[in-house]
């Protein structure tokens, strides 16, 4: 059986409701736009899908999020 | 409260191309360049930076070949960049600061509590004369000493303290309680005496010996009934002389009621002046003060300034000058007549006590002046008491 990446290493996310994304763990910010923000960690692509998306703050590793989260897709990261 | 801090220090708003802000915002991440607020357009992002960043923050987009541009400048560094020339402004703030700063080392209100049957303005008529007042010097009140200087002078004052809390003075004040005027006892020993002259009509005595009789002519403060009573063994009591002594009292009151007089008659003009005082100190509006007409009443108003139910230290009084012109009235002898018993009537309500037995009245006009004269003859009781003293010149202990 093919071995997943390790998907629990190195980023963390945590979202209160549909309204606020807290995202930690990633190295860089790859897209950002009003309804669609691309953050790559160290072994995921996160893509954050909404309206009226909002970067809170930034510091480090962490980001903040806020706006109208329709999906959070993830997908490895080649990079 | 972030924006209120960012709002006082200023930022910038800067422009940059969609595709790069990403770029941009990993350098300034790793960098520690602070931005905030990022928006993002069809476009281009904006994104706010502080002023003390700004200059990071464009030295980085330039380093990577990303063109951003300052397109707004908010918060208090610009505004007052922006009137820097005007120096009305830095003028009316150094005189607004003066002001606080020297209205607040004055009173502006005084206070009073604890007054029962003394009034207010009394009081702070007092306060006044030894210099306490609305406009007062706060540094300049001693509030122990001017209290001990004000019971000393003043006696129908028991207590008094005077604090001063910010700019407002307030004073406590207790009431003398005065001694009630003694009464005398029911069991106590008195005479009966004449309050009036008069000629006796009637003696009643309940209790003590009667030193007069009927038809005795009597003089204010001769002795009715006496208190030192004989009882047939010779020897002396004392009693509370009690009853009723009922004279003819003779009475000549005179009325005077001038055939012409003098009389104001308003004109109809009027005029308000109205004068400002801060702190107690008056800001005169008018170049002069004097009264616009030659002959006027003047009613004066005065009014506290006050806002949200805040009492200020600003009063505007208010003085309506009223025009009136002397004019000469002329009454006829029969009006003047009636003048003259209306005022007669008015004496003896004011009289009350008896009854009248006989009035005569005399009229005669003399130097334009109606003169009613009345010999009027009451029937009352002229008794009065009288407490009997003892003196001791020698006292055994």
């Amino acid at each position: 059986m093919k071995k997943l990446p390790d998907t629990l290493f190195g980023e963390f996310l945590e979202m209160r409701g549909n309204t606020y994304l807290a995202a930690d763990g990633y190295s860089k910010m790859l897209e950002y736009g009003n309804e669609k923000i691309v953050l790559a960690g160290k072994n995921l692509k996160i893509t954050v899908i909404g309206k009226h998306l909002k970067m809170n703050y930034l510091s480090g590793t962490k980001i903040g999020i806020d706006g109208y989260i329709r999906s959070v897709e993830y997908e490895p990261n080649n990079t | 409260m972030n924006r209120i801090i960012r709002s006082f220090l200023g930022s910038y708003t800067v422009t940059l191309p969609k595709e790069k802000a990403p770029t941009l915002f990993n350098i300034c991440r790793e960098k520690g360049i602070f931005f905030f607020s990022p928006l993002a357009y069809e476009d281009t992002v904006t994104v706010n930076v502080s002023l003390f960043s700004c200059k990071a923050f464009l030295e980085a987009a330039e380093n990577e070949g990303i063109q951003a541009e300052i397109t707004a400048r908010q918060g208090m560094p610009f505004l007052v960049s922006r009137y820097r020339k005007r120096y009305g402004i830095y003028i009316g703030i150094i005189l607004s600061a003066a002001f606080m700063l020297f209205s607040s080392m004055h009173i502006w209100e005084i206070n009073i509590t604890g007054n029962q049957n003394i009034k207010k303005e009394e009081i702070l008529k007092i306060l006044a004369s030894h210099g306490i007042r609305v406009g007062t010097f706060i540094p300049d009140i001693d509030a122990d000493l001017t209290a001990e200087y004000i019971l000393l002078e003043y006696s129908p004052l028991s207590s008094l303290a005077i604090n001063v809390k910010g700019t407002v003075a307030t004073v406590d004040v207790i009431e003398r309680v005065q001694k009630p005027e003694s009464e005398f006892k029911e069991d106590g020993y008195c005479n009966l005496i004449a309050k009036e002259d008069g000629i006796i009509t009637n003696v009643i005595a309940a209790e003590g010996h009667p030193e007069i009789k009927i038809g005795d002519v009597v003089t204010e403060g001769q002795l009715l009934i006496n208190g030192i009573v004989e009882n047939r063994y010779g020897a002396f009591k004392i009693v509370n002389a009690k009853g009723y002594v009922y004279a003819d009292v003779y009475k000549n009151i005179e009325f005077n009621i001038p055939l012409s007089y003098s009389g104001k008659e308003y004109t109809g003009k009027e005029k308000t002046k109205r004068e400002i005082y801060i702190i107690g100190f008056p800001v005169k509006l008018y170049r002069t003060q004097e009264s616009p007409f030659e002959t006027c009443d003047v009613i004066t108003k005065e009014t506290d300034l006050k806002i949200f139910g805040l009492k200020l230290p600003v009063k505007i009084s208010k003085a309506v000058y009223r025009e009136y012109v002397t004019t000469e009235y002329k009454i006829t002898e029969e009006e003047a007549e009636i003048k003259a018993k209306k005022a007669l009537s008015l004496w003896w309500e004011k009289e009350s006590d008896g009854e009248i037995v006989s009035i005569d009245e005399e009229t005669s006009i003399k130097n334009n002046v109606y003169c009613l004269k009345a010999h009027v003859v009451i029937n009352k009781n002229i008794a009065k008491r009288q407490e009997i003293k003892f003196n001791y010149p020698n006292k055994p202990f």
